[in-house]
Parts: structure tokens; C-alpha cells; sequence
């Protein structure tokens, strides 16, 4: 009935044929060194005698499906497990990924089975796998460290802090103060989190930001800093980036800002627009910048390092006056 | 308007008795509780197509396809985005979500296997209410974008394309796959000739 077997032998594939009660027909070489079964145990038996899932109604009815539409049936290894495994070795041709289909052999219907070993694909992804989580344990004790050196480099400028000897150098260590909060806290935040190349944007900011504003506020100060953020997930080297442009425009406007009264606020909005856009706008209620002002002459180290920092992620960098001083940057890649 | 108002109540009816049998299917052969709902089902043209997907627009994509002939010819895919398609493998499997981009090669065969009971669902429905003998080819994954699902849908010259979407529910996740029907004009014709067959019964 079914001729021309040495074909089937001939593929580096399992093949089987049975018919419409799964009696199988043909059974090849491959499928009797990967389960044990030599053809001459299985052909003329059903299936499931040997392999008693396939007398399970959720693959009878599927495989039955064949005889009515004739769409071919896949059985995966994840949801499936090994359908035909080795009667003794449990190693043997393990990963498998099925393919049904009907097939006509003189006018009678039968279902071929095709069987595909992946178990070579699957240790080289577990291989691939355990690479990945090394990496990942590996980034997560260095940004550990690197954390840890960066809050020892912060606590000797608290220390230089006691023999700065000017308001100027006291500010210079503020502001030194605030930058380098940021990469420690991004590696903190890095470290802690559940990615190692990206960090919720939102959580990022509020805890550099928060302490930024505490540890600058003038002594009996009601200043307050509002934050209105989406929540998403940005690459870390632009979280950095955005952390550090927010921390020169507040630390500007805590400086200029609030003179001459103990009340105000600055409001920083982060907001996602469109798939990988997302605006930064920061503004505080103070007199705004002065009309002579231009940070590109050299005024404001810290604002132009913003612009520079905007620049260098491709955004648009816009300052300006409006009720008080704004600080508008646009971003067109970074959230993952 | 490519079909009249009954034709297209009756294709809504029929696409939608294919994805509960799909459901079905699933449900039995993952032992868990995976609903999908009540599709969405709309006739576009290629432009149409690319409005769809707009809100998609370079984001990646992953998608299960099957390819039919006989009366009508043409390609039936069930798309998701490679993020769902990810987190849907992941909680049927019941591993942690890994942050990868797309899938690996058993990760795409399990969704093959979910495409696969999704579109044989549908097309068996579909053939077997409409007496359309139809053959098909072993489902296949692929990864692309927008661009490049317009761009498939050019290459097979596909005018007319039928979109149905489905919110796949398993515990806490829900998301959403469309599937897509490319058809040339003389398919679309031959399902337009089946359902008014359909309704004359």
C-alpha cells in the first residue's frame, strides 16, 4: 500500500503515517532511534499503545480536524512536552515540534506526521539564557559598586563642604553634589530594578529630584516641587541624561527663583506623546530669566550643559519666560 | 462598501462562531482558562490596512502565517505586537516575562501552535459554512513591522483585506490580536458569491 519507504528513511526528520484511527502505517528510522520503538513494534498498532497521549480527546479531536479541513495541525514542545519520547532515555529526541497534515496515498486519507528534533535549538538557548543572567548579575554588581564608590565621592564633598570658605564654592559643591546624585542614583536604581538597561523613568526622577530639592531648599523654606510624570520605561543612559537636565533647570531655579520669599514652586511634567516621544517641561513661578540673559555666552554652566545633554539625545531644547522661567525639551527616542 | 450590510452581519457571525471554537480548542488543550472575545470585524483595502495598524507604526511585530489556495487564495495571519506575542507565550508556559526582543525558536513555535488553533478555527468555520474547499500550508512565524505588513499585503496583491480583532483574556492579561485575511479581488468575489449562498439557505 504505502511504497517507496526508503525516502522516508532518508530525511534527518521523524516520520510517521497512520490512518483515521491513528493505526500506524509507516513508521521511519529516525522516529525508531529517537523513541526506541522499532517499526516492527508499532506499525499495524495504534498510536496510543505506545504513546498513550494520543488518546487524549485534545489531540484526538485536533488531528481529527485534518479529515475535515485539512489545515494542517502543529503540536509545540512548550505546550505539548515531548509527544514521542525515548522508551528508556529520557534525553533522547526530547525537544520536539510537530507538524500534521493530510496526506493522500491512492485516494485513502491518512495523517503525516512530521517530527522535528529542537532539543540542539533549546540547549543553545538555555546556553544563550544562562550567558544573559550572568550579564545581568554581573551589570547589577557593578552598578552595585559603582553606586556605593559614587555616595563615598559624595560624602568627601560633604566633607569638603566644611572648608569651602565662600557661598561660590559652596554653590560649585551643590551643584557637583546634585550631578553626581544622579548617576549614583541611576546606578542604585539599576541595581535594585528588574532590568539592567533601562529604568522606570517616573521612580528615577523622584528620588533624584526629591532629594535634590530637599537638600537645596533654603533652611525655612515652603518652596515646593510638583511632579507630574507618566510612568515608563526609559534606556538608561537617556534616564540619565533627562535626570541630569531636570537637576541643572531646578537647581537654576531654586537659585533664582525664590529670592525674597519663603513660598513658590517649580513643576517638572515628563509626558509620554507619541510611541517613542515624550516632552520634558520644567517651569518655576519666579520672575523668569533676566532679558539680557543668554546661557549660550557662558552664563550658565548648568543650562547649557542641559542644552548639550538635549542635543546629544537628538531632542529640541527651547528656555524661555512665562509666568516664571520654563525649561521645554522634546525627545523623539529613548523609551523602550 | 465591499459587502452589503447582511453579507457582512453574516461574515461577523461566522468569523465569530471561529474564534469561540478557537477558545474552545485552547481552553482544552491548556488546561487554564483563556477566554477571547467577540471579534471586531471589519473590510478594508490596503490603505485602510495601513490605518489600522497606525497606532502600531514602528513598533515590531510578530505574527503566525498560513497561506491558502483552491477557490480562493490568499493568506490568513493572526498578528500581534512582539511585546503581547511575548507576554502571552510566557503566561501560557508559565515562565517569567523575558525582556527579549521578539521570540526564539521554541518561544515562536508555541505561538505558532496558538496561531495555528486561531486561524484553523476560523478558515475551518469559515470553509465549512461557506462549502469552500480550500488547502493550506504548514503556519509559519515572522517578525516585521507595520511597513512590512503592508508591504506583504502588495506582494500577494491583496485588494480587499478582512480584519478581525480579538482580545486574548488568560488570568490577568488581556491583549489583543487581529487577524488578517488577504484576498485578491477574484477571492473577494468568490466569498461574496459563498455568502450569498450562505443566505439564500
Amino acid at each position: 500500500m504505502i511504497s517507496n519507504l526508503a525516502l522516508f528513511d532518508a530525511v534527518p526528520i521523524g516520520i510517521l503515517l497512520c490512518d483515521r484511527y491513528l493505526v500506524v502505517q509507516v513508521w521511519n528510522s529516525c522516529l525508531e532511534h529517537w523513541t526506541g520503538f522499532k517499526r516492527s513494534e508499532i506499525i499495524g498498532n495504534k498510536l496510543s499503545i505506545h504513546f498513550p497521549r494520543f488518546a487524549e480527546k485534545r489531540y484526538t479531536s485536533r488531528l481529527e480536524t485534518l479529515f475535515q479541513d485539512g489545515a494542517p495541525v502543529i503540536f509545540s514542545y512548550q505546550i505539548n512536552g515531548s509527544l514521542f519520547p525515548h522508551k528508556t532515555n529520557a534525553q533522547m529526541g526530547k525537544v520536539q515540534h510537530i507538524t500534521a497534515t493530510s496526506y493522500q496515498v491512492n485516494t485513502e486519507d491518512y495523517i503525516l506526521i512530521a517530527v522535528e528534533d529542537r532539543s540542539e535549538v533549546s540547549n543553545r538557548i538555555k546556553t544563550a539564557r544562562a550567558a544573559l543572567e550572568e550579564k545581568e548579575f554581573l551589570m547589577r554588581e557593578i552598578n552595585h559598586r559603582v553606586k556605593n564608590n559614587l555616595n563615598m565621592i559624595l560624602s568627601i564633598i560633604n566633607l569638603q563642604r566644611d572648608r569651602a570658605g565662600s557661598e561660590k564654592v559652596l554653590h560649585i559643591l551643590d551643584d557637583l553634589d546634585g550631578r553626581i546624585r544622579s548617576f549614583a542614583t541611576l546606578h542604585e536604581v539599576l541595581y535594585r530594578g528588574d532590568r539592567v538597561d533601562a529604568v522606570q523613568a517616573d521612580e528615577y526622577l523622584k528620588n533624584v529630584l526629591e532629594d535634590l530639592f530637599e537638600s537645596l531648599r533654603k533652611p525655612g523654606s515652603e518652596a515646593r516641587l510638583i511632579l507630574d510624570m507618566d510612568s515608563f520605561y526609559l534606556k538608561a543612559k537617556t534616564a540619565l541624561y533627562i535626570a541630569l537636565i531636570a537637576v541643572e533647570a531646578i537647581t537654576n531655579s531654586i537659585k533664582y527663583a525664590f529670592n525674597g520669599r519663603s513660598d513658590g514652586k517649580v513643576e517638572l511634567h515628563l509626558k509620554k506623546s507619541h510611541q517613542e516621544s515624550f516632552l520634558l517641561y520644567i517651569q518655576d513661578d519666579g520672575p523668569g530669566f533676566p532679558p539680557s540673559f543668554d546661557y549660550k555666552s557662558g552664563e550658565s554652566l548648568g543650562l547649557k550643559l542641559a542644552e548639550l545633554l538635549t542635543e546629544e539625545l537628538g531632542g529640541t531644547f527651547l528656555l524661555g519666560t512665562e509666568g516664571g522661567a520654563y525649561l521645554k525639551a522634546q525627545f523623539s527616542s529613548g523609551i523602550v | 462598501m465591499f459587502l452589503d450590510p447582511l453579507q457582512q452581519d453574516s461574515l461577523t457571525e461566522i468569523v465569530t462562531m471561529g474564534i469561540g471554537k478557537a477558545g474552545n480548542v485552547l481552553n482544552d488543550l491548556l488546561g487554564s482558562h483563556i477566554s477571547l472575545s467577540a471579534p471586531s470585524v471589519r473590510i478594508v483595502d490596503q490603505s485602510g490596512l495601513s490605518l489600522s495598524f497606525d497606532k502600531q507604526l514602528g513598533i515590531k511585530l510578530s505574527a503566525v502565517e498560513m497561506r491558502y489556495s483552491g477557490v480562493m487564495s490568499g493568506s490568513v495571519d493572526l498578528v500581534f505586537t512582539s511585546g503581547d506575542a511575548s507576554r502571552l507565550v510566557d503566561c501560557l508556559i508559565g515562565e517569567d516575562v523575558i525582556h527579549e526582543e521578539g521570540l526564539d525558536a521554541l518561544r515562536s513555535g508555541t505561538l505558532c501552535e496558538i496561531g495555528n488553533i486561531v486561524i484553523n478555527a476560523l478558515v475551518g468555520t469559515l470553509s465549512n459554512m461557506l462549502n469552500l474547499e480550500l488547502s493550506y500550508t504548514v503556519p509559519s512565524y515572522y517578525e516585521g513591522d507595520t511597513g512590512q505588513l503592508i508591504a506583504r499585503a502588495q506582494e500577494i496583491d491583496a485588494k480587499v483585506i478582512l480584519l478581525a480583532e480579538t482580545n486574548f483574556s488568560v488570568e490577568d492579561l488581556h491583549i489583543t490580536g487581529t487577524i488578517i485575511i488577504f484576498f485578491s479581488l477574484l477571492s473577494f468575489d468568490t466569498l461574496k458569491a459563498a455568502l450569498g449562498v450562505y443566505l439564500a439557505q
